[in-house]
């Protein structure tokens, strides 16, 4: 008995040994363990914060981009910004170039400010020495990091309601509509559709250029507005031959003549209209086609462009033409969410060739791998008078992720291929702000048509 | 017939105590050096996080002097605090005017640094020179597998922010290029930290000539 107690005793001390040492082991490994759970907690909620952080600062400079529209009219050596972001934006710093010579201007903070509304900077008070009317590439640097690219603009930019656009006549200019006297006449083509009434025209659209309709110079016209109003003081002529521009109008007229012509469109079914003699103009918006210049570098592109459209975008390429010589022309253009140098990532990609010996073009359209039917527009080089363009119409909300005043990237890579040998040429990344006129012309259209 | 001598319990108790201890000790040491490693890099992730999500450099524009042969960069440093400039490389020319990591291709290409003060561009900035860190990963990018091919260190220039400078950066980076081609430029920042050159921060731009 007295054995077996002995035994008993002996076993529990051992049991109690081991559970204190279990106990020593586990507190040991704890203390060794607790540093490394505190810095993983510490690493998750700084990375989160710090996330958050360059979050914010990339949304800070992305606003501005947004914010502020601008155009550079190089005739007058004015930049016209227009700031809708209601605080005063501080630019530091002034890129310029002719594609030669190049100057940058640095300015303490405080000095040049873009305030809230229509802002005109002239090249000479920035203290740019660079002849105005042959600068090319213009870079303004805000305070935040944004940096501003202004696109060549014909007309001031007038900003309405959040649309870009170049000329608006409205029933606020206009009240009971503007009478447009006998000999004048407006003409447009291209991807435009038209609504009308016993009393009303509405068409809306965007223009092609056409060579079946010519201008001054015979020029193959996508848009032309001649127009004398019964002020004899006041005469206005518009002649536009851009492949893109988005232009909406509504007019009362006895007679007017709209018929299917589909020069210049690839996939699509593009119309013609014109209205001669005595008519009345309700309303009338026109935004011109952005033009990015790429002709620096004396490549086979010329022009980046890109434009809003009903709820859709326009970007497509100008070629810089040699005279007398036929080519082909291979391109991709690429369309982004961000900038990136992995074309690998780009959600959108268009392929294309124009064929300018036989006036023929072919798009295809890539997102994210899938080929979706292309909607394009060209414009074929006439000698001495135009260069060829190619646009392709991109319904962005759809395709991709890209809502209203969002911000995306386009570059364009082209190829010019003649006897044997090709040129490529390729585009910076150029950041657009998607702004669609969907709004605009459906309150248009409500107003004159109801819904 | 062999008569082994038996072991003493007590000393065979001993052995299998002692060793039991042993191999505890190397098992915590062990554990107490990873550990110390992890904390250690996590630490050198979050300050170089923290410095990347905080340092706003700007390149402005990027152009090619064929003149002087020459690209030039303009850099604005938007940012609250100053910002190393380090490695910068031409994509397209992987052999021209290397200056480290040359084992393997991996290169950078050579160049100078000049602010721009109140719209007079002074000398060269003083190159500052630091060893390179030792946690691997985050060379990994410029695919450095091997770290023993990196023997030099790494040269980077201090960027001040443009309102305590009142003004931008310059940099020459003296290489000849084809004309109509496009070319890519990858410029690193660098973030010090324990006195060792960690990669901060990819900015890119291109240039056509």
């Amino acid at each position: 008995m007295y054995v077996i107690e002995m035994v008993r005793k002996s076993k529990l001390k051992a049991g109690l040994a081991g559970l204190v040492a279990g106990l020593i082991a586990a507190i040991a490994l704890l203390a060794i363990l607790l540093p490394i759970i505190m810095q993983y907690q510490q690493h998750v909620v700084k990375s989160y914060q710090l996330e958050e952080y360059a979050i914010a600062l990339q949304n800070q400079i992305k606003n501005e981009e947004k914010g502020l529209t601008s155009c550079y009219n190089p005739s007058a050596g004015i930049i016209n910004v227009n700031n809708t972001l209601g605080v005063s934006v501080v630019v530091v710093l002034v890129y310029a170039s002719d594609g030669i010579n190049e100057e940058v201007k640095y300015f303490q903070p405080g000095i040049l400010k873009i305030e809230p509304g229509i802002n005109e900077i002239s090249i000479s008070n920035l203290g740019l020495r660079l002849d105005a009317s042959r600068i090319k590439i213009l870079k303004l640097v805000t305070s935040r990091g944004a940096i501003i690219q202004p696109p060549y603009c014909s007309e001031v930019v007038i900003v309405i309601k959040g649309f870009s656009l170049n000329m608006l006549l409205g029933g606020e200019q206009a009240p009971g509509g503007l009478l447009i006297r006998k000999g004048s006449e407006m003409f447009a083509h291209g991807l435009i559709s038209k609504t009308d009434n016993s009393a009303l025209i509405f068409i809306n659209g965007t223009l092609v250029p056409t060579p079946e309709s010519t201008g001054t110079g015979y020029m193959p016209l996508a848009f032309k507005a001649d127009l004398k109003i019964s002020d004899p003081n006041i005469k206005l002529t518009i002649e536009r031959y851009d492949v893109g521009d988005y232009m909406l109008v509504v007019i009362s007229a006895s007679s007017y003549d709209y018929r299917q012509s589909n020069i210049g469109c690839y996939n699509a079914y593009c119309y013609t209209f014109e209205v001669k003699r005595e008519f009345t103009i309700h309303e009338f918006a026109y935004s011109f086609v952005s033009k990015y210049d790429d002709s620096g570098d004396n490549g086979p592109l010329r022009y980046v462009l890109a434009n809003n459209g009903y709820n859709y975008v326009i970007v497509g390429v100008e070629f810089s033409d040699e005279e007398g010589v036929a080519e082909l022309y291979n391109g991709t253009i690429y369309v982004s969410g961000v900038k990136t140098d992995n074309i690998n990532e780009v959600g959108v990609v268009v392929r294309f060739f124009v064929d300018k010996v036989n006036e023929k073009v072919n798009a295809t359209l890539y997102v994210n791998g899938d080929v979706v039917d292309a909607t394009a527009f060209y414009r074929i080089k006439e000698e001495g008078k135009v260069s060829t363009q190619f646009a392709v119409l991109l319904p962005v909300e759809e395709l991709v992720n890209i809502g209203p005043e969002d911000s995306f990237w386009i570059k364009a890579v082209v190829s010019k291929c003649s006897s044997g040998t090709c040129l490529v040429d390729e585009s910076e990344w150029i950041s657009f702000t998607y702004k669609p006129f969907k709004l605009l012309v459906d309150s248009i259209y409500e107003k004159y048509f109801g819904e | 017939m062999i008569n082994y001598k038996s072991i003493s319990p007590v000393l065979s108790a001993i052995i299998l105590a002692a060793t039991m201890i042993a191999l505890g000790i190397v098992i915590l040491m062990w554990i107490s050096g990873y550990s110390t490693m992890v904390i250690k890099q996590s630490q050198i992730d979050l300050l170089r996080s923290e410095q990347a999500a905080k340092e706003n450099l700007v390149i402005v524009h990027a152009t090619y002097n064929s003149s002087e042969s020459n690209v030039l960069i303009y850099l604005l440093n938007m940012g609250y605090s100053e910002v190393f400039l380090g490695p910068i490389r031409i994509i397209e020319l992987p052999s021209a005017n290397y200056i480290i990591f040359t084992p393997e291709g991996i290169w950078f290409n050579d160049y100078r640094a000049k602010a721009v003060v109140n719209s007079t561009e002074e000398d060269s900035l003083t190159a500052l020179t630091m060893s390179v860190g030792e946690v691997s990963e985050y060379l990994e990018n410029l695919e450095i597998r091997n770290l023993s091919a990196i023997t030099d260190k790494i040269k980077v220039y201090a960027l001040e922010p443009y309102n305590e400078i009142n003004g931008y950066y310059r940099v020459e980076i003296p290489v000849k290029l084809n004309s109509n081609k496009t070319y890519r430029v990858e410029v690193w920042t660098i973030v010090n930290i324990y006195g060792k050159a960690y990669l901060c921060k990819l900015y890119t731009t291109q240039l056509t000539t």
